[in-house]
């Protein structure tokens, strides 16, 4: 089979390389606008909600946005790679599913800093989204190993794009089940939920709001930088490979 | 906000949010700059192919 390898040329898919340092250019001035608006703007949380460390609040929603959104375009790449056999896609899930280990990484790490001046323990088996959440980070290591192992392109694509359809049926599961079950102790920010104690227990004062938007699109924007970066490195290192096959 | 007790988890998780993204932008150019020298050398390889 030919390899085709070109993805789109827009702002998620393409590696134009000047675009890709102009979005990282905006990404570190974002994330510096946000740290401003979580550490200046930002009102000072109860006691309950960890005081000074709710402010963790911020960037560990933002990475938990981007890990799941990255999970969720990993599985698009997969099915996008079994549709076309564009092994291009196949670069775009892999750079997805490191991007996910990296802030699912984020993520626990932040929630543990949280739960400990906040639940008095850095980690509890006892509360179902802890347990899927690394459950995820697992699925996404083991993405990550599963593809080492494999020599053949064309296999090992095959086989991510199914591993990656199948792990993303987690994110809606990890979504909904801190508010489907009635003893979590995870809060419920957004959205109702059945347990009363946890919905009401980190709400969104007016003051919270700027600073929480401005960390959600920094992230984004700084997802945009990774996926470009990473796609386009993957491009050049399968070329490589391709180059060293042929002399030899 | 410094003489806060639970300063130090939030400083803690902000010090991993940024060096975890610094560390992975270093990862993409360190693997960036290996990827170079591999072009160079294959340059030089498949020049010498060329040649013999």
């Amino acid at each position: 089979m030919q390899e085709q390898s070109t993805l789109p040329d827009n702002v998620l898919t393409g590696t134009a390389p000047g675009t890709t340092r102009r979005i990282g250019l905006l990404a570190i001035a974002l994330v510096g606008l946000a740290l401003v608006l979580v550490f200046g703007v930002a009102p000072r949380a109860q006691e309950s909600a960890g005081g000074e460390a709710q402010r963790i609040f911020y960037f560990h929603v933002s990475s938990a946005w981007l890990g799941f959104g990255a999970m969720a375009l990993c599985a698009f790449g997969g099915w996008r790679y079994l549709r076309t056999r564009n092994l291009g896609w196949d670069r775009f899930a892999l750079a997805n599913a490191e991007i996910t280990v990296l802030f699912l990484a984020l993520m626990l790490l932040s929630g543990m800093l949280w739960g400990r001046p906040t639940w008095n323990v850095w980690w509890t088996w006892q509360e179902p989204k802890l347990v899927v959440s690394a459950l995820q980070f697992l699925l996404y290591v083991a993405y990550l190993v599963l593809r080492s192992a494999i020599d053949d392109p064309e296999r090992r694509a095959r086989q991510s794009a199914v591993f990656s359809l199948l792990a993303v049926i987690l994110v809606p599961f990890n979504f909904l089940i801190s508010r489907v079950i009635a003893d979590g102790v995870h809060p419920v920010v957004f959205g109702p939920a059945v347990n009363v104690e946890a919905a009401g227990k980190v709400g969104i004062a007016a003051m919270m709001v700027p600073a929480l938007l401005v960390s959600l699109v920094a992230f984004s924007v700084v997802y945009l930088f990774l996926i470009r970066s990473r796609t386009a490195l993957q491009a050049r290192m399968d070329t490589i490979e391709a180059r060293k096959a042929s002399l030899q | 906000m410094f003489a806060d007790k639970n300063a130090p988890f939030m400083f803690g998780a902000y010090a991993i949010f940024l060096g975890g993204m610094l560390f992975y932008v270093i990862s993409l150019l360190t693997r960036a700059r290996a990827a170079t020298r591999d072009e160079k050398r294959l340059d030089e390889l498949e020049a010498e192919d060329a040649e013999n």
